[in-house]
């Protein structure tokens, strides 16, 4: 085989071991960020958290507070849009207390097994307004069976 | 004066009476409600608020434990409606662990001098988990633009947990 051949052969082997390649995994969209503490009961950070994906049946989010400091912060899911059932409910869970772990999933669910796109609004509120008050938290999609469909898109409504 | 006179002149003074009467105080809507335990990272109540007056600048909500314990509870006034500015517009008060005296106000604004109808989700829950029930009282109030107040609101209780 010469070089050429061999290229072309190297291309195609390439090309089909690349076609044969699991695709990539979906994966959660993760956030960082800090709340002031000069508000008074705590600042707030709104999110807003559009699933586009046809499949989606909830919209969840988790926080967690990246070091292993004196706070935890409380996550709470609202939806605000769509169809009555979603105007309103919420659902908040808190990341444990001196640890970097994530809190569970808050989330809103479309009524029944209904599915298509979804948004969300997403606050975070800090607990102990302890310093410094960085936080992780991550959001995503998810379809009846609650695997993970297309990442949201997330914008910082309010930054507090 | 004749009975028909007098009636007339009567009428007349009682209409002129109910006219400069002060009008009614306008109270703030209170509602009271119970958060139950059973909701894992804690329940949360919403509640919609609707200040239809036309003069509103701000809407207001407060908090108060009801008595069922030594427990904080947390308000949060939520823009979702009504463009940009409002929809994310958040904020968050929380009462003290008593039943003597409610939060401070949690307010959603309208942008600048802006007026106009306004809506809010108001969301309630404890400060810290703690298993519930627990019993509330919340507040809510429409504002114009000097914080006097306005008609009453339509408070609607959406998410009862």
């Amino acid at each position: 085989m010469n070089t050429k051949k061999w290229l072309k052969a190297s291309m195609v082997a390439l090309l089909l071991g690349s076609w044969s390649l699991p695709t990539v995994a979906t994966a959660n969209v993760v956030k960082a960020e800090d709340l002031d503490v000069s508000c008074s009961g705590g600042c707030v950070d709104v999110w807003q958290v559009d699933c586009k994906d046809k499949a989606t049946t909830f919209v969840a989010a988790k926080v967690k507070d990246p070091t292993v400091g004196n706070d935890a912060f409380v996550v709470t899911t609202i939806g605000y849009k769509g169809p009555t059932e979603l105007i309103g409910q919420a659902d908040q869970e808190f990341s444990p207390f001196e640890t970097t772990n994530y809190s569970l999933a808050a989330w809103i669910k479309r009524p029944g097994n209904t599915h298509a796109a979804t948004s969300a609004m997403v606050k975070i509120l800090s607990v102990f307004n302890a310093l410094p008050p960085s936080y992780n938290v991550e959001f995503s999609c998810r379809d009846f069976s609650f695997a993970e469909v297309g990442n949201p898109t997330v914008t910082l409504l309010q930054d507090q | 004066m004749n009975t028909k006179q007098w009636m007339k002149t009567g009428m007349l003074a009682l209409l002129i009476g109910s006219w400069s009467l002060p009008s009614p105080a306008l109270a703030a809507v209170e509602k009271t409600e119970t958060l139950a335990g059973n909701c894992s990272g804690g329940c949360v109540d919403t509640w919609q608020v609707e200040c239809k007056d036309t003069k509103t600048h701000d809407i207001k909500a407060r908090v108060i434990n009801n008595g069922g314990g030594v427990v904080g509870f947390e308000v949060t006034t939520i823009g979702y409606i009504g463009g940009d500015t409002l929809v994310g517009q958040a904020d968050a008060e929380r009462s003290l662990l008593n039943f003597v005296s409610y939060s401070p106000g949690a307010f959603l604004f309208q942008p600048g001098t802006k007026k106009g109808p306004t809506n809010a989700l108001v969301l309630v829950n404890l400060s810290w988990f703690d298993s519930g029930p627990f019993d509330y009282k919340v507040e809510f109030s429409c504002h114009d633009l000097n914080g006097g107040e306005l008609k009453n609101p339509t408070a609607t209780l959406l998410q009862n947990k």
